[in-house]
């Protein structure tokens, strides 16, 4: 009843003056890091992040990771084999600048945009037949609804931004790019904590070929477990590297996949997913939106991966 | 958070200093807890020193976004005795906060 009276119990001065030795030494600590780490500050500045957030998180990342670190070493095994034990469901980052025997060719091609953006003007976008009527017609390839009497659940959805993929056992953020600027680009996405719905791309580093490199470059996610012929295994195994055409009607930007994972689930609302490779390719700035999601009928793995042009 | 505590941070002595003190059971928590933060700090200081400035930029892409088996790997590979230097940090930061509960019995005000 009395309880509105009550004093509220006054901290201890003892506790005051420990607590504030303890702050005046944890800012002195972020002192420090503003002024030995420059690099740190300008990390913090490239993502409009707080020198004393980046701090406040790569502590506890640290902490994680040390502990994680102290925890395989007590267990007597060598760091790489406690990562390979890792679940398949964690997501994992890792950046490398892996050796330079693995380099991908540019060359240049006609940007198609225009003509795409233009021949997709005002078209239904679920009238299927039509829209790959036109984009074999503008892209100058094979482009299909169905193939091998397959086909997707959609042709046309939103598309998520994925994770990168792990390749083959052990690859991160250490080994993942082929340039310290791919890195830079890329790295921020993250890598899923292991491989796609196919398992890994390949069994080891040393088997990775550049093929391996440019299907994780250029990597789609389709929801195959919606497919109206799922089932079996020969379905499931016959979507695997499945070369598709991703086409992004608001800009024209086409960008040419294969599937390497399945989903994204039905309650996100996507409809598909791409590579952070892919989503640039598609002009999308960080996230997805609609595209058209069709097949490419490539036998003979003739048409490239990656940005399309002619 | 508490898992880097038990692996290098040992505050052992520092609740028994505590616990010679006139302060409440929450009081001492909070302390307790602002040490494990001042050693995350402590710890991020040391790493920084002894990485590269390209590194520095790739240990913060994994802290802020890797596992921390990545992180593990990562800092193992780039930093030779890490465990030795974080528990000699430890160790330090350990022995100065038991410096500053003594000092502050000895001169209470």
């Amino acid at each position: 009843m009395f309880w509105f009276f009550k004093k509220k119990k006054k901290k201890s001065e003892i506790f005051e003056r420990l607590s504030e030795k303890l702050e005046q030494r944890k800012s002195e600590h972020i002192e420090e890091i503003k002024q030995k780490h420059k690099s740190v500050i300008s990390w913090a500045k490239r993502r409009g992040i707080r020198v004393e957030e980046i701090a406040k998180q790569s502590a506890r990342g640290l902490a994680a990771g040390v502990a994680a670190g102290a925890v395989i070493v007590s267990s007597g095994l060598p760091i790489s084999e406690g990562t390979k034990q890792q679940s398949n469901t964690e997501k994992e980052i890792r950046n490398e600048i892996p050796d330079n025997t693995l380099q991908s060719s540019v060359k240049v091609k006609k940007d198609v945009s225009g003509e795409v953006k233009k021949t997709l003007s005002g078209e239904d976008m679920y009238n299927e037949k039509k829209i790959s009527k036109k984009l074999s017609e503008t892209l100058k390839i094979p482009v299909k609804v169905e193939l091998d009497g397959i086909r997707l659940n959609k042709t046309y959805g939103v598309i998520g931004y994925e994770s990168h993929l792990t390749r083959y056992p052990g690859d991160n953020l250490s080994t993942h790019f082929q340039s310290s600027v791919d890195r830079e680009k890329y790295g921020r996405a993250g890598m899923a904590g292991g491989p796609g719905a196919w398992g890994y791309i390949a069994p080891s580093k040393q088997a990775l070929t550049q093929k391996d490199i440019e299907r994780e470059k250029y990597y789609l996610v389709a929801q195959t477990f919606l497919s109206p012929n799922w089932g079996s295994g020969e379905v499931k195994q016959w979507f695997r590297h499945r070369k598709m055409v991703v086409v992004n009607p608001a800009n024209g930007q086409v960008v040419v996949g294969v599937l390497e994972d399945a989903g994204p689930e039905p309650s996100t609302g996507n409809s598909f997913g791409g590579s952070p490779e892919i989503i640039e390719a598609l002009g999308f700035a960080g996230g997805g939106s609609d595209v058209l999601f069709y097949f490419v009928d490539d036998p003979d793995d003739k048409v490239p991966l990656g940005g399309y042009g002619l | 958070m508490s898992m880097i505590i038990e692996a290098f941070f040992n505050k052992d002595n520092i609740i028994v200093e505590l616990n010679t003190l006139d302060i409440s059971e929450d009081e001492k928590e909070k302390l307790l807890k602002m040490a494990d933060e001042l050693a995350e700090y402590r710890f991020l200081n040391a790493i920084l020193d002894k990485l590269d400035e390209k590194d520095k930029e790739i240990f913060l892409d994994y802290t802020h976004g890797g596992t921390p088996e990545v992180l593990a790997e990562f800092l193992h590979d780039k930093i030779v005795g890490i465990e030795e230097i974080l528990k000699e940090h430890a160790r330090n930061l350990e022995y100065e906060i038991l410096e500053d509960i003594r000092s502050l019995k000895e001169s209470p005000k």
